[in-house]
Order: structure tokens, then C-alpha cells, then sequence
């Protein structure tokens, strides 16, 4: 096993470089140099890291998150200057909270950094100390991130703050980010509370020069004490009246109602007055009043910034007097008051919420000011994302009479904004690093749930961890952290069927997930958690966590926990770390784990990509030394032209296209894909006889695909969620073509005809359109509304049926050339029943299969006796037998001169009869029909054995001497085959025919011997299948526009068959069970003619079709390891060598070994 | 100076946008510039959109350069270039392109596309071609293109303040690689721009 373990030696050299992190951006040892009155560039974090060391921290603690958790990394610096300070990361935000609480209730400073969706989970703790501090300042840096640039939710932390009591600072400048923050300590201790400072997300990755203070060493050195009595009151008297404990009484000394037994204790701990005053003469907060303006502005941090932009922009700075307010919570009321009262209107503008707004309209109603309030509240400032000069300056423009310019034209702005809108979205947004261990694991987890069929209803909680989230594919439900193994345990209690899967990052695990953890191993629920270990907080910035390598934060070593063994120690029921680089063995356990009961833990765990390109030295360095290219001479998507099956495919349906889209879901796609080549989806769906399904290269694995069912779902799907009737396609072209027979070869000649703009006529000789689709395929086969729906929608587009209309018959040549019929297209089908041509052919009782299913078709009433029996092998036989069975007859069986295997109609149309009571006489021939009084009473057979095979590879049949039998029946059918009943028609145009009755039809062309009439379909072949009548439609409605358009018809239509790579087998496949047709039981189904089979349910198509190889385009390495470094191409996947980190993975995933090693030569 | 400059710099997380921004601010500091400057990096992603906005001069209030406020726009990668031109770029800027396609996703000719939208002044160099095959080191590539900026004479700042700042902020092992690359930069543009 190569997986690497948490404690390995090897780790040793790995652990420095780690620990030395020489390549974070955000964070400097500069920080912590003692420079007063220098000026240097700090960005956010080492603005704030610089103001708590000034400030003499001597904790600080974090929970990696947003940028702003950077701060840490720097203190950590500073950590290893003055050793008496403690900077950690700490395992989530509640326990930083608690520690940097407990540090500060010994007197010391201490400090702790949150992203602005990282209070929150602190919130217990915050609510209940948060009135009850001691004498050490605490100081609460918390981010908030308007636009959401590197956080999941814009939430305005301030109302957490106010709930908490907690006074709120807002820096603007970067000067003030380091200035308000060490004053906040101060301020902290002056108030008796925690105080908070609010940086903006934009702050924490802007530099500018800040002139560096005095760093307060003594601070830092207090002596930490601890007296209980300084905490709780020390009097029984005291205790009495305080009834809930200390933070109701600190919380009532806030709000200035003090028990007065506990005054004494409480004296000289400011009150919210007190907090006030204290905030009321904050430096930061700067009130400047223009004599004789009428305009006031009230801003906090950036927006400020923002608006003294506009506001210069517009020339107005002599116009507006200007509160910029350092604490927005509470507010320097009296400051306040006096710009209320001298300005008519006032505009507030601050990021997020209308916090300070409401405050402010709040002290102005109590006041007697007619000043007016313009901000978020009232609509002129926007609530959501980054407030920009652009939003701000019209407003203040408005204010100042005069209109606000920016630089540029808002045309070309707006221009600009649209060109960006429609160029394509490029896909490395949603991807990670190339190398990146979570696109390896979440590859083995689609492949293996894939293959075990369990996408469909498996559902994904949680994500890895890291930036976007692994791709694993639609449908995750993200919360917060740790939130999803609780929910795939609600789901599973509620009900829901199924392993869920939960993914989890490492550091995520120790954040949140060991309670959901235990929850889910104690009350018993059924979930996969699957544990992306990279070693690090990788997408914060790659901080050491307690599974990693073994460091602090302050780059000490430290115990490492490994999470396989916590799980182990919580009792999962399944518990196992795997490499994901190694893709058998991740495959493998998935497969485990997901079918084992209960909780299972898998932890793929591999270093972080770019940890392990920076540990190798540099961040291009290749992990592996070699690098993979792919081998486009055998990659199947630059190589192969088809499908096998649609190679397979008489009409060459994109099988793979409309598949995949199935898959994908977008059953409307998948439609138009049929659609293209093919106007009888809904038919084909149900009786085509699957050349496809034959050829498919699963079936080499396990099953083929079932993609005639597939077919029938997409159509039916239509059916029942509305069809969109086709537009009339607007005819182009003087001609007229006249086709004879309405069958499926005729009415996809004229469907292609009028789609190229002709004008297209079908002659039906029968009452209904449809030929053998109407007359010779029973109705529980295929529904005649199904049918008479798909030719609606060829009408619809355009193709005139006229019914009851024969060639020869009711109209000859003549007239269709009078009528101005250009081209004639014969496709009028073999319906006629071949004779069996023995004796008693004309009893009563003897009837021809064909006639008899026309009939029954017809809605005639068809007598049949008890006992029928049917002679014939092929789907005729088999319908006619099961038609038999539904009319009333008791007992039917087939007669068959060979045995079953060689059986015409397939191995599925056979079980269905049997399932139906239709019994079988194989290796049996008649001999002659046996009446009596004219009446059918029996069949004289003889038995058959198979002799030596015949042209087509069957065996023949020989008779067997002197094996005569019986059987006594009622009725006997004769499906022995079918020809066409052309001599009308041929008498009538001058076609020639064959000996077989059939017309001479040219094979490529269906060019007849009489110019511009062409014949195709079951006229010219005998019975065929309906897809080859398809494509016999196709072929003629090519020739018969070469021939209008005086074209040679032969060129270029024989081409060299396509590359498919059917023999080109994947590796590593499981195997997966083809979906089974849901049916009628078997004692529903002879009671009526409804349709036997049901059709497959939504899951299971979409189940079926996730089957698919995707034998031509392939695309595992793109589409589903989606590696960053494989992009698309037009010819298929490329190699882009620039970024690949050389992880070797690829060359696992492609089941085909096309990717290759590539050696580098350094 | 008397007005205020802004500068943009964009390209892919990856290609040093953010030690190119810290160095040049780092050397208008050290040249007397009043400068801030803010990082839009891309958060873990590799090759994901990277821009940095520089702004430089006494009455700038505001973090951020607002839409066709930018002076002067240096793109590591020119269809990323074009996205941010489009709309950051002032009608009579200067947007220098290097010519390298790494994001597929665009117009297919960002600078002619540029021009198309108004912005007049495209120039496209080969800096990739200098990182890496001049050099030997597609990594410099910040460096070719820092140089390229400076050869405009628009940023307020020494040529040696540069050069000093680059040798402050290179690891040992590539200082002479890193200023190298910044030079050739500077004498690229002067050639081909």
C-alpha cells in the first residue's frame, strides 16, 4: 500500500518544509519589528496582526476561514520573536473563542480571529462571556465579506456583535485597521467587554504604507492571575438576588439594573452609557462640519472610502459635512445628534446591512431634528455586495444638484459588461488544482457509485473541504461544516432509501464532524463519510491542522491525530485510509463501504498537490518526476467514428448522443438527437429489433445497454409531459412527390421530402396509415394510438396522407403525372401471407397470419377455436400466438421446424409467450392440414433434426423418417413468412419484378427500371424490419432529390465502413445488471389487448443510461476525472503540459491505458 | 505628480500577480509615491482568474479602481487581459497583452477585440516567449511582464528602485534569474510594442 501515513519517518524532512511555509503571500515577519514612526507597506492582516502585537497580545487564536484568518500567520511571526506569546490554530471557532476568553480572564491581552460565518459557531460562548469579562482586553477580529469573495453567505456580522453587547470597530484606512485595533484593547478594557473589529474582506488583500507604533512589551508580560473571587460574588447575601448566576448579573450591569446587593461588586464597571461615552470620544470617529452645508454623510471602513471617491469625483467636499464613524456599534450618539441637527439631509452609507442606519433613524426620533435619512433603508444605497463610487455618486450628485461623471462612458462600461456576459463560461472555475488528491477521490467515488448503479438515488452532503468543491457532480447539499452527516442521518430516519454519502475535508473533521460522527455510529445511521485528508487547511491558505503534519502554528511539532483511528475509536462500521492516487484500491474500498450497513469512514489521504509541488521545491515541480500525454493514435475519442452501435444502425442513430443525454437527464435533448434520424421514435422504442443492442460493447462486459427501451422513454416521456407538435415546414421547392404506401418507409421518405421543402403526397391503400405497423403488430405490442401519434406529427409537418387511395387501383401513373407528381416512391410492403403448401390450406379454420392480425386489428370479431396452433419462428408467429391467446384460445403452441436458438424472433419475444401459456413444438415441420366436414382438427407434423448449416449459418432441417405425429387443434395460423402484393401496382407503373414477386429496385439507389419512380421498404426485400424501412426512406428521399435535381444518385453514397474500436475493451469495468422492463403479470395481461410492457420509470433510464461506455466519445478523462490540466479539443482531450502537476492519476482513469508516461528530462 | 495613476494587473492565480503588485508597490513607496493596492486573487484555484489593482497618487481615497478607470492594464494572459480590459481600461489607456493563450475561453483575438470596445491602445508581447524560452523558466514570466510595465515610463518609479525591490523579495537562487527577466521585459517592449 503507498498510502502515506500520518506519522511516517519520511514525514520528518516533509513536516520542515511544511512548518516553514515559505511560500504564504499574506503573511510577514516584518509584523513584529520594533520601528516606531516607520513607514511600511502591511496589507490587512499584518495591519491587524501589527496592531495587536503593539498592543502587547499575548494569545491569539483562529480558525482558518476567510483571508482575514492570515492575521494569524503573521502573529504566529511575531510568536516566534517574543516567546511568551501563544498564537495557535485552533479546532474550530468556539474552542478559539474559549481559549482566547480563558487567556484574557487571567489579565492578559489576548485576541481571536474569525471568518464573518466563523462567529457564529463561537456564539454560545460569545453571548454568555461576552457581558462577563475580566480584567485582560479581548479583541475579536471577525471579516465580513460583502459580495461574498471568499465566503459562502454575506451576513453582517455587527447584529451578532450588538446582540452579544460586544462594541464594533470599522477601520478605513489601513492606518486605521492597525490604530483601531490596538486601541480596541484599551477600549476592551475600559468597558469591561470584548470588542470587535470589522475589516472588509478587500482590506485583508490591500497593501498601503502604515506608519508602525510602539510595540507594548510590558503589556505582554503581565503576570497572569487568577482570583475566583474577583469573578462571583463572594457574599451568600449577593448569590441570593443574583437567582441565575453571573452573566445575568453581568448582563443586568450592562443595561444598568443591578441587583443592588451587587453594586458594590459591579462599582466602577461601566454601563452601555458608559460604553457610549467611551466610544464618544473614540479617535477614530471624525465629525466635520461645513458651515452652511446642507448635505450630511455618515460612513463607516470602505464605503467611506467609496464615497469621499464620489465625492471628489463631484467636486462637493466643501458641500457635505462628513461623520466617519470608527465604532458603528454603539454609536457616539452625541456626534450624531449635532450633524443631525445642522444638515437637512443625511446619506448613510456602509457595507451589508442598514446597521448604523437604524440607529441612527432610531436617535433621530427621539430627537427634534427634520433631518431626512436617505441609505439602504429608503432604496438609494444598495444592500448586497461591495459598495461602489459608481452606486454612491449619482445619490450624492442627486443631494448636490449636479450630475455625477465617472472616467468612463456607462455605454462602454455596460458594452463592455454584455461582450464578458456571452463569452462562454470557462470550466476551470469549478475545478481544482491540477494533481489536486480530491479530483482523484471524487473520480473512484462516480466511478464506483456509478458502476454499482447508485447514482440516481444517492445523494451527496458536505463538500471536500476546499475552494469549489471536488467535482463530483450535481445535486450536493452543502449547509454549514459538519451539518451534512446530520442531515444524510435525518434523511435515513425519515426514510430515505440508500447509502448517502457525506464528504468531509480534514481539518473539517476535526472543525465539526466527530459529533455527527458519533451521532451517526449511536443512533444508527446508514452513511458513507468520505474524508478528503490532504494534510492541510488547503483552501484557507494551507494552515497545519491536528491531522497534518505534526506543527503549530507556531511551527513547534505537535502530536498528530489521524482521523482513520477516530473513526475506529467511534465505532464506524467500516473503516479504512486509502490513497486516492491509487485508483483500484479507492475503488475498492468505496465499493466496500458503500455496501457495507452502518457508518463508513473512508479517508482518502494524500498531501495536498501544491503542498507537495512546494515540498519538491517549487510550485511547477511535478510530483512525480514524469509527466502523462494522451495517445491520440489510440484515444477512442480522436479515433473512433462511430459507435458500435450506431455503426450497427441501419439509420446510424446517434445511440451514444441520446444516451448520454438521458443520463444527463434532458430527456428533450435526447429526443431531438433520435429525431434527427429517425421520425418514429415512440415505434422504434418498442419494436425495433436492436441491431444496436447487439453490437454494444457492454454486452461484451455483462448486458448490453437496453437502449430500445431507452429509446421508448424518451418518446413517452413526450407522450406524457406534453407533446411540442411540430411547426409546418414551409415548402421551398415547386416538385411533387407522390409516395405509395404509408408504412414506415414511405412516411420517412416524405418525412426527409417536405424537411427539404418539397411537396409530398402518401397514397394509403388501407383505411388506416401505418401498413404493418397498423395491421401486423398487435396492439398490447405496440400501441395504435402510440403509432397514429408519431404519423400526426409527420403530417404535421407538413406531409398530405390520403388513405383508402391504391395505385392501380383507385389511380394510375397517369394521373399522378396529370397531377404533377414529379417522382413517385413505391413503398407499399409485403403483406401478403406466404402459403405453407400443404394439403388443406382451404379448410375452414386454416388462415394466414397476416390476415389474421389485420383483422383482429380492424376491430373485426375473429372466432378462434380452443386450440390454436401456429406455425412459424418469427415475430409474426409469435404475435400472432400471443393475439390467439387474448381472443380466448386455451391452448396455443408455435410450431417451429428448427429449435430455439435458431428461432427468428428473439430470445425476449419467445419468454413473453411462454409467460403467456404459448407452447412450443420445436424441430417440427406440417406436413398437411387434417379436417373434417370442411373444418380444421388437426396438424400432421413431422419431426426435424438440424443438419449441416446453410448459407446463412443456420442449420437446416432435415425430417426424420418415420416420426409423423398430430396435433389436434381448432385452428391453425400459418406465419411462414410474408411478400408484397404489387401486381397492381406493377401493372399500373412498369416496374419490374422479381421471380419472388418483389420489385427490381437498384440496392444503393432504390432506382427502379422506370425513370423517376423509385421503390423501398419490405416491396423490394420481402418482409424486413422497420428500421431497415427507415432507412430505406432515407435512402430514396436522397435519391429522389438527385434525381429532381438531375444528380447522379450513386455518387459518394458507398462509403468505407466507420472506425468503431468495438474490439478496444475497457478495463477494470464492474459489472452492473441491464435494467428490467417493468410488464403486466402474466394474468393481467391475456385478459385484454393492453400494452404488455410498461415502459422503464425515470431512475431507471437514468440508471440504464449511466451504463453507457460512451464507446465514441469517451471523455472519462474530461468530463468525469476533470482534471484541470485535460482540456476539450475539437478532435478530443489534450494534455496541457503547462499545468499538469503530474500526479499519474489520468492514466489510471482512462480504462484504455491511451494516456501515457512522459519522461522529463530536467 | 501633479494626477494619479491606475494600474492594473491581471492574469492567473499562478503566474506571480501578487508578488508582482507587492513589488512595484513596495518600489513607489521607496520612490515617494503615496500608493494603495488591493489583490483580487482566486482562492486555491490554479489558473483561475488573478487581477491587482495599483492606484497611485496624493487625493486617492477609494481601495479599488472603478470600471474604465485604469490607466495603464499589464495581462499575463490575453484573453483574461480582454475580460479585464473590456471593462477596467480607459478609452485612452494602455493595455500591454502578452501573447500567450492559456484560458481557451474568449473572443479569440482579445486585442483586436479591445480595440473593438473602444480601447484604442493594445499592445501585444511575446513575454512568454522570453520566460520561457529565453530564460528557460516560464515561472519569470511576472518578472518579463513587470519589466514591460515599467518600459512604459507611465509608473512614477526608478528602474533601480524595481530591480532593488526584486532582489529584496527573490529567494536567493533566483535573483539574478528575476532581474534578468525583468530587464529583458523592459528591453521586449521597447522592441516589439
Amino acid at each position: 500500500m503507498s498510502t502515506e501515513t500520518a506519522t511516517s519517518e519520511k514525514d520528518q524532512t516533509a513536516t520542515e518544509k511544511y512548518a516553514t511555509r515559505t511560500f504564504m503571500k499574506y503573511s510577514s515577519a516584518e509584523v513584529a519589528v520594533d520601528a516606531p514612526n516607520e513607514t511600511v507597506l502591511l496589507n490587512g492582516n499584518e495591519a491587524l496582526a501589527r496592531g495587536c502585537i503593539e498592543a502587547g497580545v499575548r494569545v491569539g487564536t483562529c480558525y482558518p476561514g476567510s483571508p482575514v484568518t492570515y492575521t494569524l500567520d503573521n502573529l504566529a511571526e511575531a510568536a516566534k520573536v517574543f516567546p511568551s506569546m501563544h498564537v495557535e490554530w485552533s479546532v474550530n471557532e468556539k474552542a478559539a473563542y474559549e481559549v482566547a476568553l480563558g487567556a484574557a480572564m487571567t489579565g492578559v491581552r489576548a485576541m481571536c480571529v474569525f471568518k464573518n460565518v466563523g462567529l457564529d459557531v463561537a456564539l454560545d460562548a460569545v453571548v454568555c462571556s461576552a457581558v462577563d469579562l475580566g480584567p485582560g482586553g479581548l479583541v475579536l477580529i471577525v471579516c465580513d465579506d460583502p459580495g461574498m469573495g471568499a465566503t459562502q453567505a454575506e451576513v453582517d456580522i455587527r447584529y451578532l456583535a450588538k446582540y452579544s453587547s460586544i462594541p464594533v470597530l470599522e477601520p478605513s484606512t489601513m492606518q486605521d485597521v492597525k490604530d483601531f485595533t490596538a486601541a480596541a484593547f484599551a477600549l476592551s478594557e475600559a468597558v469591561h467587554l470584548p470588542v470587535l473589529v470589522r475589516p472588509m474582506y478587500a482590506q485583508c488583500y490591500a497593501r498601503e504604507p502604515v506608519i508602525l507604533g510602539e510595540i507594548q512589551h510590558d503589556i505582554r508580560e503581565r503576570v497572569p492571575h487568577y482570583n475566583v473571587r474577583d469573578w462571583h460574588p463572594p457574599h451568600e447575601e449577593v448569590k441570593a438576588t443574583l437567582h441565575r448566576g453571573p452573566t445575568n448579573w453581568a448582563h443586568a450591569r450592562f443595561h444598568s439594573e443591578v441587583p443592588p446587593a451587587a453594586r458594590e461588586l459591579t462599582k466602577g464597571w461601566p454601563n452601555l452609557a458608559d460604553v457610549v461615552r467611551a466610544v464618544e470620544s473614540f479617535a477614530g470617529n471624525q465629525l466635520t462640519i461645513k458651515d452652511g452645508a446642507k448635505v450630511g454623510i455618515i460612513s463607516s471602513g470602505l464605503a467611506y472610502r467609496e464615497t469621499m471617491e464620489a465625492l471628489k469625483v463631484l467636486g462637493g467636499k466643501s458641500e457635505v459635512s462628513i461623520l466617519k464613524l470608527a465604532t458603528s456599534y454603539p454609536l457616539p450618539e452625541d456626534l450624531v445628534r449635532k450633524l443631525l441637527k445642522q444638515t437637512e439631509t443625511v446619506l448613510v452609507v456602509e457595507e451589508i446591512e442598514p446597521f448604523i442606519e437604524e440607529q441612527v433613524r432610531s436617535l433621530s426620533a427621539e430627537m427634534d431634528t427634520h433631518a431626512k435619512l436617505l441609505g439602504k433603508l429608503t432604496g438609494d444605497i444598495p444592500v448586497s455586495n461591495e459598495l461602489k463610487r459608481s452606486q454612491i455618486g449619482p445619490v450624492l450628485g442627486r443631494l448636490l444638484g449636479r450630475k455625477y461623471e465617472g472616467y468612463a462612458s456607462a455605454e462602454r462600461i455596460a458594452r463592455g459588461q454584455e461582450i464578458l456576459q456571452h463569452l462562454p463560461v470557462d470550466p476551470v472555475v469549478a475545478r481544482q488544482c491540477p494533481g489536486c488528491p480530491g479530483t482523484a477521490a471524487a473520480y473512484a467515488l462516480k466511478n464506483v457509485a456509478r458502476q454499482l448503479g447508485l447514482t440516481p438515488s444517492m445523494q451527496f452532503f458536505g463538500y471536500d473541504g476546499c475552494a469549489g468543491g471536488v467535482p463530483i457532480g450535481e445535486g450536493g447539499i452543502t449547509l454549514c461544516m459538519g451539518g451534512g452527516i446530520n442531515l444524510a442521518a435525518g434523511m435515513h430516519h425519515a426514510g430515505l432509501k440508500g447509502k448517502q454519502v457525506v464528504l468531509c475535508g480534514d481539518s473539517n473533521f476535526f472543525h465539526a464532524f466527530m459529533p455527527g460522527l458519533v451521532e451517526a455510529v449511536y443512533n444508527k445511521s446508514d452513511v458513507l463519510l468520505y474524508v478528503m485528508d490532504n494534510r492541510t487547511t488547503a483552501m484557507t491558505g494551507h494552515q497545519p491542522h491536528p491531522g497534518g503534519f505534526g506543527v503549530t502554528a507556531e511551527g513547534e511539532p505537535t502530536k498528530t491525530l489521524d482521523i482513520a483511528e477516530i473513526a475506529r475509536a467511534c465505532q464506524a462500521d467500516f473503516v479504512t485510509v486509502v490513497d486516492p492516487y491509487d485508483q483500484r484500491e479507492t475503488f475498492a474500498a468505496l465499493k466496500e463501504a458503500l455496501t457495507t450497513t452502518g457508518v463508513s469512514v473512508v479517508v482518502s489521504r494524500r498531501t495536498c498537490a501544491v503542498v507537495a509541488q512546494r515540498q519538491k521545491g517549487a510550485k511547477d515541480a511535478l510530483i512525480f518526476d514524469t509527466t502523462s500525454q494522451i495517445n491520440r493514435d489510440k484515444c477512442l475519442a480522436w479515433t473512433v467514428e462511430m459507435a458500435p452501435c450506431e455503426a450497427k444502425c441501419p439509420i446510424n442513430q446517434d445511440v451514444e448522443g441520446y444516451v448520454r443525454a438521458v443520463a444527463e437527464g434532458d430527456f428533450k435533448k435526447a429526443l431531438a438527437i433520435v429525431r434527427e434520424t429517425n421520425p418514429f421514435p415512440a415505434v422504434c422504442g418498442r419494436v425495433c429489433n436492436h441491431l444496436c443492442e447487439t453490437a454494444c460493447k457492454r454486452g461484451k462486459i455483462d448486458e448490453p445497454i437496453a437502449i430500445r427501451s431507452l429509446k421508448r422513454f424518451i418518446a413517452d416521456y413526450e407522450l406524457v409531459n406534453g407533446v411540442e407538435r411540430p411547426q409546418r415546414v414551409p415548402r421551398t421547392k415547386q416538385e411533387k412527390i407522390a409516395i405509395i404506401g404509408a408504412g414506415p418507409a414511405g412516411l420517412t421518405a416524405g418525412h426527409d421530402l417536405v424537411k427539404l421543402g418539397y411537396g409530398v403526397t402518401v397514397f394509403e391503400a388501407a383505411p388506416v396509415a401505418g401498413g404493418m405497423l397498423t395491421y401486423g403488430i398487435p396492439e398490447f405490442v405496440l400501441p395504435q394510438q402510440v403509432l397514429q401519434d408519431e404519423i400526426g406529427y409527420i403530417a404535421d409537418l407538413g406531409v398530405e396522407i390520403r388513405t383508402n387511395t391504391a395505385l392501380g387501383r383507385d389511380l394510375s401513373l397517369a394521373d399522378l403525372r396529370n397531377q404533377g407528381y414529379k417522382a413517385v416512391f413505391v413503398a407499399a410492403g409485403a403483406q401478403k401471407g406466404n402459403q405453407l403448401r400443404v394439403p388443406g390450406e382451404d379448410l375452414d379454420g386454416a388462415t394466414v397470419a397476416t390476415d389474421f392480425l389485420a383483422r383482429v386489428a380492424k376491430g373485426e370479431k375473429v372466432e378462434v377455436g380452443r386450440r390454436v396452433v401456429v406455425v412459424g419462428g418469427g415475430f409474426t408467429a409469435i404475435d400472432a400466438a400471443r393475439t390467439a391467446r387474448r381472443l380466448g384460445a386455451s391452448e396455443v403452441s408455435i410450431v417451429y421446424r428448427r429449435s430455439r436458438s435458431e428461432m427468428p424472433a428473439s430470445e425476449k419475444e419467445i419468454t413473453e409467450a411462454e409467460r403467456e401459456g404459448v407452447g412450443f413444438q420445436f424441430l417440427a415441420a406440417p406436413v398437411g392440414i387434417i379436417g373434417e366436414q370442411g373444418r380444421v382438427t388437426g396438424l400432421a407434423c413431422q419431426r426435424m433434426k438440424l443438419g449441416a448449416p446453410g448459407p446463412d449459418g443456420r442449420r437446416n432441417p432435415e425430417p426424420v423418417d418415420d416420426s409423423s405425429f398430430v396435433l389436434t387443434t381448432d385452428m391453425v395460423i400459418n406465419a411462414v413468412g410474408q411478400s408484397p402484393d404489387v401486381a397492381a401496382i406493377a401493372a399500373a407503373s412498369g416496374v419490374a419484378l422479381t421471380p419472388q414477386g418483389t420489385i427490381v429496385a437498384d440496392n444503393l439507389t432504390l432506382a427502379t427500371n422506370q425513370p423517376g419512380i423509385f421503390a423501398g421498404g419490405d416491396v423490394i426485400k420481402g418482409a424486413g424490419t422497420v428500421v431497415e424501412s427507415i432507412a430505406m426512406g432515407h435512402e430514396a428521399a436522397i435519391s429522389i432529390e438527385r434525381y429532381l435535381k438531375g444528380q447522379d444518385l450513386r455518387e459518394g453514397r458507398v462509403s468505407q465502413p466507420p472506425v468503431t474500436g468495438a474490439n478496444v475493451l475497457p478495463e477494470g469495468m464492474l459489472t452492473s445488471a441491464r435494467q428490467q422492463m417493468p410488464s403486466l403479470l402474466e394474468n393481467e395481461r391475456i385478459q385484454s389487448f393492453a400494452e404488455v410492457e410498461l415502459g422503464f420509470s425515470l431512475d431507471q433510464a437514468i440508471a440504464e443510461a449511466a451504463r453507457c461506455l460512451k464507446c465514441k466519445s469517451c471523455g472519462r478523462c474530461i468530463d468525469e476525472f476533470a482534471c484541470i490540466a485535460i482540456v476539450a479539443e475539437d478532435g478530443g482531450p489534450t494534455m496541457d503540459l503547462d499545468i499538469c502537476a503530474g500526479c499519474n492519476v489520468c492514466r489510471v482513469v482512462c480504462p484504455y491505458g491511451n494516456i501515457e508516461e512522459v519522461e522529463v528530462i530536467a | 505628480m501633479n494626477r494619479e495613476l491606475n494600474l492594473m494587473i491581471s492574469g492567473l492565480s499562478g503566474q506571480g500577480i501578487v508578488m508582482m503588485g507587492r513589488i512595484l508597490s513596495t518600489a513607489l513607496l521607496a520612490d515617494g509615491n503615496r500608493v494603495c493596492i488591493v489583490d483580487s486573487p482566486a482562492l486555491t484555484h490554479r489558473n483561475a482568474t488573478t487581477y491587482t489593482q495599483i492606484r497611485i497618487g496624493e487625493e486617492v481615497q477609494a481601495l479599488r479602481i472603478a470600471e474604465g478607470e485604469a490607466d495603464l492594464l499589464l495581462a499575463l494572459e490575453p484573453n483574461e487581459g480582454f475580460k479585464v480590459g473590456v471593462v477596467y481600461a480607459r478609452e485612452d489607456g494602455l493595455v500591454i497583452l502578452n501573447d500567450r493563450v492559456v484560458k481557451r475561453s474568449g473572443t479569440g483575438d482579445p486585442a483586436g477585440s479591445l480595440r473593438d470596445a473602444g480601447i484604442k491602445n493594445v499592445k501585444v508581447i511575446a513575454a512568454s516567449d522570453v520566460a520561457a524560452n529565453e530564460l528557460g523558466r516560464l515561472v519569470t514570466l511576472n518578472m518579463v511582464m513587470l519589466g514591460a510595465g515599467v518600459a512604459t515610463e507611465m509608473i512614477p518609479v526608478q528602474m533601480e528602485t524595481v530591480e532593488r525591490t526584486i532582489r529584496k523579495f527573490s529567494p536567493p537562487s533566483a535573483v539574478d534569474l528575476n532581474v534578468e527577466a525583468f530587464r529583458l521585459g523592459i528591453k521586449r517592449f521597447q522592441e516589439q510594442a
